[in-house]
């Protein structure tokens, strides 16, 4: 049985997803494989190139072979060129060996997708014909942002027809959860398309670690290595006078700040209320004082070399993709995905050969 | 309370004494002997030898007796392993002078920290460490390395900073200012300024407290030592980093966060603090305070021999709210006896410009006795006929005894030098212009309304339904959130008393319109969105609603603002309220100063809040008396008052309110941040009506 878990926009929350449900389904004895058709996040290990996310997922669910067995077509600049010229070719059929292999070793099969349904034809790796071709059932991850994710579900659902098995909703606003599901819910239920779980946005899944962030920026860290997996889940500018500084840092819990790194009012602002990390901007280390008080509240700094405005772009970057690298978060996705979507009954519904459930 | 070793000890050990007049350790022995320190003072350097003729001990054990007081100027690691054996040889104090601790960084800080342990288990009190030392001149004590000691007197002075110690004493010799107590606090490790303040409220020789602060560490305790000291005499503070730019210079300087002027502002007041904005300003209050008494009543009687600096003075009196005292008939009366017939028999008194010192005289002798007089100020300008020194003798002769306030200000330089040395000896405070004495009698009739005010009694708690706020906080911080909206932050503000309008919310157009009828008209309508802080930019506020059709036809007007507005934000729907006409837009607030809590904010809607920043501050607790002070202090206040034929609004329920809202941010230190924004008044007896609010929450330690 093969599972293709697509999504409408980026950043959706597919891998959250595919961890969660194959984690899940492991431990009730279930066998799962994992192959991300296509890869979008090249990463050069061993001199060789790898998906970024798949070979995350190859090492948590421990997917037996060589990276390409995971992800046999991963996007270079090679590639690229190479297709414009028309000589990207075999990728077919490398897609077509990876499933194979790892079809015929797990009860199911997860199909990671790319980040909507047309993602991949230049490559000539239609999602739809790779669905089709495989004859995976899909499960539809939506970020819900109201009737922009209406439009896109139903798109999708005409598209797919009985390939369909439903949709999981992910990353809803606290105050969008009972509007989810006192309308959206009996909505989709109206139009026969089934929801598998809503989850509600989660502070942890969306924060990041201070060494993941020490490492993007990238910073160098002045005080702090043992404490890297601290996870951060906003950032704020200090560039305010201290007052209003306050005001903003009280608001805003776990966070990191970013404030020039001469601006010792702001520092010991962010200090006093409840900050997870401090990133200094201009190159510039923090005074021996304010050192002395980050220790003692046991909060990382990292100092980088480039202004506060740049420090912040490559910030929101970072902090907008949800990336689960860190196992805190790993641990959170599972139990998430436990606690609000129906893995049995997704598997139920893959083993019941595609019947959908009446109304 | 402060040891009494600290200022009268019986012998005091200098550790770390020096023979090298380039050293501290030297400057302190130096200053101890010269100052006729009457028990015996013990020298101790390893290196052993003489200083100025005594003896220096190698080692503590060497001491040959007991010790009341150490001065430590060795190494912090030297301080900290001193301690324990002074305090086995009896030591009560120490006055660590030694730098290198906490100013200096992480080393230091460490240090510091060992320093406070060892004063912890010895139950030694430390003063510093980094600081000048001490000075008690009635003790003959000077265990500082100040240049110098000031003559005895009655004024005592701390500073957070030593370098303006030295400056002050130097001035204080110059002047020939006499101080009971100087005090170098430096960093604070163990006495801090309320500590101080505590000791010398009951110190005899001390009638005048002077400090200069930077940033107090514990703000609920020295509001209390303020409250207990300022009843029985005044304390003048300078507080350095008013200034956005002065607070950021003392953030890198001291490693503590200033917290706002206004808190510190609020703080000074309610705890009866008389605040100087320049180190001039301090010591001309202080001269007053020093030397005479606090004026029995407001009425001052200006006498000049020249009409310039007398209406100088009178403006400057009008300025600040001093009262000119009236010329009753009978005061007229005996004056006109006295005066040739081309003076001025006002307020101020012109004897006229050929005045010797026997018009004064005879002029004085009058004005000292007139009951409808409270305070007099002589001025006197250097003109031929003149004289200076002997008129400077005549007040002071005709004011010794008397309980009348008496100032001066004998203008100019090199005739007035010698009236004015008569004018210090005989204890009449002098100042170079008018203006800077009647400030200094402004700052005595404040303190004298301080200390008639006295302490309020102890009041009940307004009632409030804790249990229900406590359910609410819970439940938000347990869902993760860090702001309350309305919705939210009602049922908190509900449970402490505050009323709100009759309010329903509706999802669509004709939930709008059956949430009319069920609040009633006129009704105002307001978006409800997580994402929307000022409503009424995106258009998501109407008012004066009639009917259920309007309501319905301002719900789709509203939504769709919103949506042009503000794309990206989530309508959770409308919010519609029953609309309160008839009173006024006020504004209520609370935050969290980090040095004193939590901060209240009262100020008038709109305009006057926004443009004009009228408001006022209390620090929590606020008893109904701050609250009606709060009230009364802005500048708007008479809008609240009957005007124009309206109606006075409802004051009383107004202090209730701040009273109710003091104990809510009491109660609930998960509270950051709170504001009632409108809240509207109504008049008198009709009470308040909370129209909006939101507040900002975190996890606290309890």
């Amino acid at each position: 049985m093969n599972l293709y878990v697509a999504s409408t926009t980026e950043n959706s929350g597919k891998t959250l997803l595919v961890l969660g449900l194959a984690k899940i389904w492991a431990g009730r004895g279930v066998s799962v494989g994992y192959v991300k058709p296509l890869g979008k996040t090249p990463v050069v290990e061993d001199g060789g190139v790898v998906d970024e996310d798949a070979a995350f997922l190859a090492g948590e669910l421990k997917l037996p072979g060589p990276p390409e067995a995971t992800c046999p077509v991963v996007i270079t600049q090679d590639l690229v060129i190479s297709a414009y010229r028309g000589e990207a070719t075999g990728l077919r059929d490398r897609v077509g060996r990876a499933i194979a292999q790892a079809s015929a070793r797990s009860d199911v099969l997860l199909l990671g997708g790319a980040a909507n349904l047309r993602d991949g034809i230049f490559l000539g790796l239609s999602p739809l014909d790779i669905i089709t071709g495989y004859d995976c059932k899909v499960l539809l991850v939506d970020r819900f942002r109201g009737e922009t994710s209406m439009d896109q579900v139903l798109w999708a659902a005409r598209v797919l027809g009985d390939r369909l098995l439903g949709v999981v909703l992910n990353r809803i606003d606290p105050a969008q959860d009972v509007f989810v599901r006192d309308m959206v819910r009996p909505f989709f239920e109206s139009r026969g398309i089934r929801t598998y779980g809503a989850l509600v946005s989660d502070p942890l899944l969306n924060s990041v670690s201070v060494g993941a962030l020490a490492a993007a920026l990238p910073a160098t860290v002045e005080w702090g290595e043992d404490r890297l997996d601290t996870m951060i889940e906003r950032f704020c500018v200090g560039a305010m006078d201290v007052e209003s500084a306050l005001r903003v840092f009280r608001r805003i819990p776990r966070k990191a700040v970013v404030t020039g790194g001469s601006r010792a009012d702001i520092q010991l602002a962010a200090l006093e209320t409840d900050t997870r990390c401090l990133v200094l901007t201009g190159g510039i280390s923090p005074n021996d004082i304010i050192l002395h008080k980050a220790e003692e509240k046991g909060v990382p700094v990292l100092v980088c070399r480039d202004d506060t405005m740049m420090t912040v772009e490559r910030f929101e970057k970072l902090v907008g993709r949800h990336q689960i690298r860190e196992s805190a978060k790993i641990a959170r996705a599972v139990g998430l995905v436990s606690a609000h979507v129906d893995a049995a009954g997704i598997l139920a519904s893959l083993q019941g050969g595609g019947r959908r459930p009446s109304g | 309370m402060l040891p009494r070793e600290l200022f009268r000890p019986k012998s005091v050990a200098v550790v770390g004494a020096s023979r090298n007049p380039g050293k501290v350790g030297y400057g302190i022995f130096a200053n101890l002997v010269g100052a006729g320190f009457p028990g015996p003072i013990y020298a101790v350097n390893p290196a052993g030898g003489e200083v100025l003729g005594r003896p220096m001990l190698r080692s503590l054990d060497e001491i040959p007796g007991p010790v009341d007081l150490g001065v430590l100027v060795v190494s912090p690691s030297a301080v900290v392993e001193a301690l324990p054996r002074l305090a086995a040889r009896g030591m009560k104090a120490a006055i660590v002078i030694s730098a290198g601790f906490k100013e200096t960084g992480k080393v230091g800080a460490m240090l510091e920290r060992s320093l406070r342990a060892a004063v912890a288990e010895t139950g030694i009190r430390a003063l510093g460490p980094n600081c000048l030392g001490l000075i008690d001149t009635h003790a003959r004590l000077n265990a500082s390395f100040a240049a110098g000691t000031p003559p005895a007197g009655s004024i005592a002075f701390f500073s957070q900073s030593g370098a303006l110690c030295t400056a002050i004493l130097d001035w204080a010799i110059g002047e020939g200012v006499g101080f009971s107590k100087f005090i170098s606090l430096g960093n604070k490790a163990d006495i801090s300024e309320s500590d101080v303040m505590e000791h010398l409220s009951d110190d005899p020789e001390t009638r005048v407290i002077l400090g200069y602060v930077e940033s107090i560490d514990d703000g609920a305790r020295f509001l209390a030592a303020a409250r207990e000291v300022t009843p029985k005499k005044p304390v003048i503070l300078v507080k350095a980093g008013a200034t956005a730019a002065g607070a950021r210079a003392a953030s890198s300087h001291t490693g503590s966060l200033a917290g706002s002027d206004r808190a510190y502002a609020a703080a000074f007041r309610q705890g009866g603090i008389l605040r100087a904005k320049t180190v001039e300003d301090l010591f001309d209050l202080a001269l007053g305070f020093a030397t005479q008494p606090t004026p029995a009543g407001e009425r001052l009687l200006i006498v000049t021999n020249a009409g310039g600096p007398g209406i100088l003075a009178a403006d400057t009196a009008e300025r600040l709210g001093v009262t000119l005292a009236e010329v009753v008939p009978d005061l007229r009366q005996r004056l006109v006896k006295i005066l040739p017939p081309t003076a001025a028999i006002g307020n101020p008194v012109d004897v006229v410009g050929d005045a010797r010192a026997d018009r004064y005289r005879d002029v004085l002798a009058v004005v000292r006795d007139a009951p409808s007089v409270d305070s007099v100020l002589v001025l006197l300008t250097p003109q031929a006929m003149t004289e200076a020194t002997e008129t400077a003798r005549a007040v002071v002769e005709a004011f010794s005894g008397a309980s009348k306030t008496v100032l001066a200000s004998f203008m100019g330089e090199v005739s007035v030098r010698e009236a004015r040395k008569v004018l210090s000896a005989g204890g009449i405070p002098n100042y170079p212009v008018p203006e800077r004495a009647v400030r200094a009698l402004r700052a005595m009739h404040r303190y004298r309304r301080l200390r008639q005010a006295g302490a309020a009694g102890a009041e009940n708690p307004p009632p409030a339904d804790e249990a229900a706020a406590a359910a609410a906080i819970r439940a938000a911080l347990a869902a993760g959130r860090r702001t309350m909206g309305e919705e939210d932050s009602r049922a908190v503000l509900e449970a402490y008393g505050f009323v709100f309008p009759r309010h329903a919310f509706a999802r669509t157009s004709s939930e709008a319109a059956g949430a009319f009828d069920a609040v009633g008209g006129p009704a105002v309508m307001k978006i409800v969105s997580p994402d929307i802080l000022h409503k009424t930019d995106v258009g998501g506020v109407r008012l004066n609603l009639a009917s259920p059709d309007e309501a319905a036809l301002a719900f789709v007007e509203i939504t769709s603002s919103v949506r042009r507005k503000a794309p990206s934000a989530w309508i959770s729907g409308v919010s519609v309220q029953e609309m309160v006409t008839g009173g006024r837009e006020l504004i209520l607030g609370m935050s969290r100063d980090p040095q004193f809590g939590p901060l209240l904010m009262f100020g008038l809607g709109g305009i006057s809040v926004e443009v004009l920043k009228d408001v006022s501050f209390r620090v929590a607790p606020v008893s109904r008396g701050d609250a009606l002070e709060m009230v009364r202090e802005i500048r708007s206040y008479p809008l609240l008052a009957a005007f124009r034929g309206s109606e006075p609004m409802d004051e009383d329920a107004i202090v209730d309110a701040l009273v109710r809202l003091s104990r809510l941010s009491l109660d609930f230190p998960e509270i950051q941040e709170l504001d009632i924004n409108p809240v509207m008044v109504l008049p008198r007896g009709k009470g308040l009506r909370a129209i909006d609010c939101r507040m900002a929450i975190a996890e606290a330690i309890r």
